[in-house]
C-alpha cells in the first residue's frame, strides 16, 4: 500500500511524500529516497516501487512548488532550501542515513544535498543528471518564455519526444497529467535556480558509493557533460541505456528501477561498483 | 492506499487494501488475495510487490480477522456466508470478475465463490487449501488453545507451518506473534465451523483455470486430499513443493509468486 503524508518543512512550508514500505515487519529496513524530475512528480515514480520495496523503505517526496507540495513562493528558493527539504524529511522520518536516487532536476538537488550533508547519504544516484544545468541549456531552449505563453503541459508535450521517446499516447497522457502541480510562476524561479550552478568539479568530494545512469544518446544532454561529470565521481558506477528519451525514469521505469535494485545490492553486500 | 472498509449485507465491516503499481493507462486486471484463518492481509507483504507490478492487488481481511470486524454472536460464520463477504466485496469494488489467490480458509472461501459464482471468478489459485478442514486436528487446537491459551498450542505446533531451523527465526517468531493477535473465541467460531464442514462433492463445479499448490508435507489437513481435488477439478494445475510445511505463503513468498506469474502467462493474463 501507498501511504499519502504531509509534513512541514522549517521553514514552515507544506510538503508532501509517498512512501511504500514491504520490507520484513521485524526489521529496520534502510530508507531509499526517489525524486522526480523537474516538471514532474511523485506519481512518476510508481512503476519503480515493487522493484524496490520489499528492500527498502521507499520515500518519494513531492519537490517544493510539485505534485500537492506547496510552492511557498512568499520564501526564498534556494538550493540550500531544496537540500534542506530533503535532510529536514529525512529527519521527519527518523531517518540517518538513506540512499538517495534522483532523476534529473532531483538529482540536481540530491548532488547539492550530498555534497552540504554527506554523512546522511548511505550512496547516491542520478538518473539524467548533471551537476546543474548547464546555463546554455534553458536559453537555448527558450524554455521559460514558452512556459510562460503556453503553460506547463503545452511546453512539455512540445518536447515530448525528447521526454519519453516513442510512447505510445495513453502513456504521454499520463506523462502530462503526473506534471500536474506545477506552475509556470513557480518554474520562472525553478529552472534558473537549477541553471544557476554548475558544478562538476565539486563531484570529487562525494564518497559515497555512487550510480549514474544515462540515456544513450540524451536528446536533451549533450555527451560530453555526462562524460565531464563522471570524471570526477570517484565511486561510481556508469550505466547508459540505448534507446530512451531524457524523461529514462518514466518512460523505461522497470530498466531504470532493475539498475538500481542492482546497485543498491551490491552495496549492501560490499561489493565492488 | 491505505486501509479501506466496506459493511456487508449483514452489517459487518469488512476492511480491504489495495496495492496498484500497474501502467495507469492501462485497465489492470484485479487479483483478489483471501487470506488464511488466524491470519490477515497483512501477512501477504512479502508477495505483494512481485504481483503488483502486474495486477491490481486487493487484500481483504477475512471477517473476524485483521482490522475486519468480529461478527457478533447471532450473525453467521458458514460458508455461505464467507463466500458472500467475498461476493460483496466484488461488488463493493464494481468488479465483474477478478482472478482469486486463496491460501488456506481463505481458499475455501474463494473454491466456494468459483462453485456458486463461476461467473465472477475468472481464475483461481489456491495455496494448501483443500474444500474444508473436517476432522480432530483443528478441534484440538481450539480445545486446547482453550485450556493453555493460543501462544502455547501454536507455538508447539509452528513446525507444521513453517519448518523451524530452516526458515527465519524471527519470520517464525513474528507469524507466531500475528497468529496470537487472534481472538479466540472468533476463531472457535470460525476454525470450529470448517472442522465439520467438508464440500468435496462440489469442487467439480469449479470451472476456471485453476492452480493448486500443495505443500509435498502437508502437516496439516490430509495430503491426499489434493489428488482428490485434481481428479475432480477438470483441467487444474497441481504443483507440490515438496516438504513444504503447510504455510508455503509465509516462508517462501518468492517462490508462490513466481508460479502465480507463471500460470497467468500460460493462461495469456495480461
Amino acid at each position: 500500500m501507498t501511504t499519502s503524508s504531509f509534513w512541514q518543512a522549517s521553514d514552515g512550508t507544506t510538503l508532501h511524500y509517498l512512501a511504500d514500505d514491504y520490507t520484513d515487519p521485524w526489521t529496520q529496513p534502510e530508507t531509499l529516497v526517489l525524486i522526480h524530475p523537474g516538471m514532474g512528480s511523485a506519481l512518476r515514480l510508481y512503476a519503480w516501487v515493487p522493484h524496490l520495496a520489499r528492500g527498502y523503505r521507499v520515500i518519494r517526496p513531492d519537490i517544493r512548488g510539485h505534485g500537492k507540495s506547496q510552492p511557498a513562493l512568499d520564501k526564498p528558493l534556494t538550493n540550500e532550501r531544496l537540500a534542506r527539504d530533503l535532510i529536514e524529511l529525512l529527519d521527519h522520518l527518523k531517518c540517518e542515513r538513506a540512499h538517495v536516487i534522483g532523476a534529473s532536476a532531483g538529482g540536481i538537488i540530491a548532488m547539492h544535498a550530498a555534497l552540504r550533508f554527506p554523512e546522511r547519504f548511505a550512496s547516491l544516484g542520478v538518473y539524467a543528471a548533471t551537476p546543474g544545468i548547464n546555463p546554455e541549456r534553458p536559453a537555448k531552449g527558450n524554455w521559460l518564455a514558452r512556459v510562460a505563453q503556453g503553460g506547463v503541459r503545452n511546453f512539455l508535450t512540445e518536447t515530448m519526444h525528447d521526454r519519453i521517446g516513442d510512447a505510445s499516447p495513453a502513456h504521454q497522457k499520463w506523462f502530462l497529467d503526473t506534471a500536474e502541480g506545477v506552475t509556470p510562476e513557480y518554474l520562472g524561479r525553478f529552472v534558473p535556480l537549477m541553471a544557476s550552478e554548475y558544478f562538476p568539479e565539486k563531484l570529487s568530494a562525494i564518497a559515497c558509493p555512487t550510480l549514474m545512469v544515462v540515456p544513450d544518446p540524451d536528446p536533451m544532454v549533450e555527451a560530453h557533460e555526462y562524460e565531464g561529470m563522471r570524471r570526477y565521481l570517484r565511486n561510481c558506477r556508469y550505466v547508459s541505456i540505448k534507446g530512451p528519451g531524457h524523461s529514462m525514469v518514466g518512460e523505461i521505469p522497470d530498466r531504470c528501477a532493475q539498475e538500481a535494485r542492482r546497485f543498491l545490492d551490491d552495496v549492501r553486500a560490499g561489493r565492488p561498483l | 492506499m491505505e486501509k479501506q472498509t466496506f459493511k456487508t449485507s449483514d452489517g459487518i465491516e469488512i476492511a480491504y487494501y489495495i496495492d496498484d503499481y500497474t501502467d495507469p493507462w492501462t485497465a489492470a486486471e484485479p487479483l483478489v488475495m483471501l487470506h488464511p484463518a488466524m491470519s490477515s492481509s497483512r501477512r501477504f507483504y512479502s508477495m505483494v510487490p512481485g504481483l503488483a507490478r502486474r495486477f491490481r492487488v486487493i487484500r481483504i481481511d477475512t471477517r473476524g480477522h485483521g482490522a475486519s470486524q468480529i461478527p457478533p454472536a447471532d450473525k453467521p460464520v458458514n460458508k455461505e456466508r464467507l463466500m458472500r463477504d467475498a461476493l460483496e466485496a466484488l461488488d463493493h469494488l464494481k468488479l465483474d470478475k477478478a482472478h482469486i489467490v486463496g491460501v488456506s480458509a481463505g481458499g475455501y472461501s474463494a473454491q466456494q465463490l468459483a462453485i456458486h459464482h463461476p461467473e465472477r471468478v475468472k481464475s483461481l489459485v489456491l495455496f494448501c487449501s483443500t474444500p474444508g478442514f473436517k476432522g480432530e486436528q483443528g478441534k484440538g487446537w481450539l480445545r486446547d488453545a482453550a485450556k493453555r491459551g493460543m501462544r502455547a498450542v501454536f507455538g508447539e505446533t509452528i513446525n507444521d507451518r513453517l519448518p523451524v531451523g530452516e526458515a527465519d527465526p524471527k519470520l517464525v517468531a513474528w507469524v507466531l506473534d500475528e497468529i496470537c493477535k487472534n481472538d479466540l473465541d472468533f476463531l472457535a467460531r470460525f476454525i470450529g465451523y470448517w472442522t465439520d464442514t467438508d464440500f468435496m462433492d462440489e469442487i467439480h463445479a469449479i470451472k476456471c483455470p485453476t492452480l493448486i499448490v500443495a505443500p509435498g508435507a502437508e502437516p496439516i489437513g490430509a495430503a491426499s486430499l489434493y489428488d482428490e481435488m485434481m481428479k475432480r477439478i477438470k483441467g487444474a494445475e497441481l504443483i507440490v513443493y515438496e516438504n513444504a510445511r503447510h504455510n508455503v505463503y509465509d516462508y517462501m513468498p518468492d517462490r508462490c509468486v513466481a508460479d502465480v506469474l507463471k500460470f497467468h502467462d500460460k493462461l495469456g493474463t495480461r
